[in-house]
């Protein structure tokens, strides 16, 4: 499955895709890793976006005394 | 009255390609992508017929090697044209990157080490004059796979994105005028002759190649094995 291994980073508009050559070369999608997807996010490319963190469960509310 | 109506609408087409022509209309103008829209230039050409004045060429020192690594090409009606890039302030580099349709992408077309090349000749006669880009390289053997992957070649019409030997990423042809391709396979007539296809691609353009910046997405088909 493609992005597999990526956890901070997810694959889009990549369906049917298999390699993507970028100036740091030739990725696989199938194995790209978080660090590839990181150099690729920066750089501005449309298929990695970064995963957003859910939101806090810790609550704001201030304990009643 | 009707011809009234067309005849007005010729005049202002008229007016409109006279007033583009007499100044330097911006690339991304309204005006500009309304003249495009009518096919009457090129989206990222240069204005034709504007004369200017000419820029110096420096020389650089550093290594400078020849010859072509790698050639990514994709069929024109698998690029999404509503997003095809702008050039940038350079005006020489796209802007933007090439976006395929959905779940299509280019095909990675591997080739005999040291047979690929390009190249853009300034020809034609006097007041007609043109460049005529080229892209060339060897693909050896001949097999059912290769077969397959030509049997699709005859009136493609193709965007190449070529890798020189100093990493920089050049397009060939665009949605108005693609590469045609051209094939030559030979088996030799010996044992130790070359046992291949001369594979090309021309086309005829008012500026030299662009260059290019964005992501090369490739999808895994059957290439020629080299």
């Amino acid at each position: 499955m493609l992005g597999s291994k990526l956890k901070k980073y997810k694959l889009v508009n990549a369906e049917g895709l298999g390699r993507i050559r970028t100036d740091f070369g030739l990725i696989s999608l199938a194995n790209i890793t978080d660090a590839q997807a990181e150099k690729l996010f920066h750089a501005g490319s449309r298929y990695v976006e970064k995963v957003e963190k859910p939101a806090s469960t810790t609550g704001t509310s201030r304990k009643k005394k | 009255m009707k011809n009234f109506k067309f005849l007005g609408l010729i005049a202002v087409v008229v007016m409109l390609i006279a007033a583009v022509s007499a100044f330097a209309v911006p690339a991304d103008s309204a005006v500009m992508h309304f003249v495009q829209d009518l096919g009457l230039v090129s989206s990222g050409s240069t204005m034709l017929g504007m004369c200017v004045s000419f820029a110096s060429i420096k020389n650089k020192c550093g290594a400078n090697p020849g010859g072509t690594s790698e050639l990514y090409i994709i069929n024109k009606v698998d690029v999404d044209e509503t997003q095809w890039p702008e050039l940038g302030a350079d005006g020489v580099t796209y802007a933007g990157p090439i976006v395929p349709k959905a779940g299509k992408g280019f095909a990675k077309w591997d080739f005999a080490q040291d047979t690929g090349d390009f190249g853009f000749t300034l020809s034609g006669d006097p007041g007609s004059q043109s460049f005529e880009h080229t892209v060339g390289v060897y693909i050896p053997r001949f097999n059912p796979e290769i077969s397959k992957v030509y049997k699709d070649l005859p009136n493609a019409e193709i965007i190449a994105v070529k890798i020189d030997a100093n990493g920089q990423k050049i397009v060939f042809g665009d949605l108005q005028r693609p590469l045609t391709p051209k094939l030559d396979y030979k088996s030799g007539k010996k044992f130790n002759e070359k046992n291949g296809a001369e594979f090309g691609l021309t086309v005829g353009n008012n500026h030299p190649p662009y260059f290019y910046s964005g992501d090369i997405p490739v999808v895994d088909v059957v290439a020629p094995a080299v």
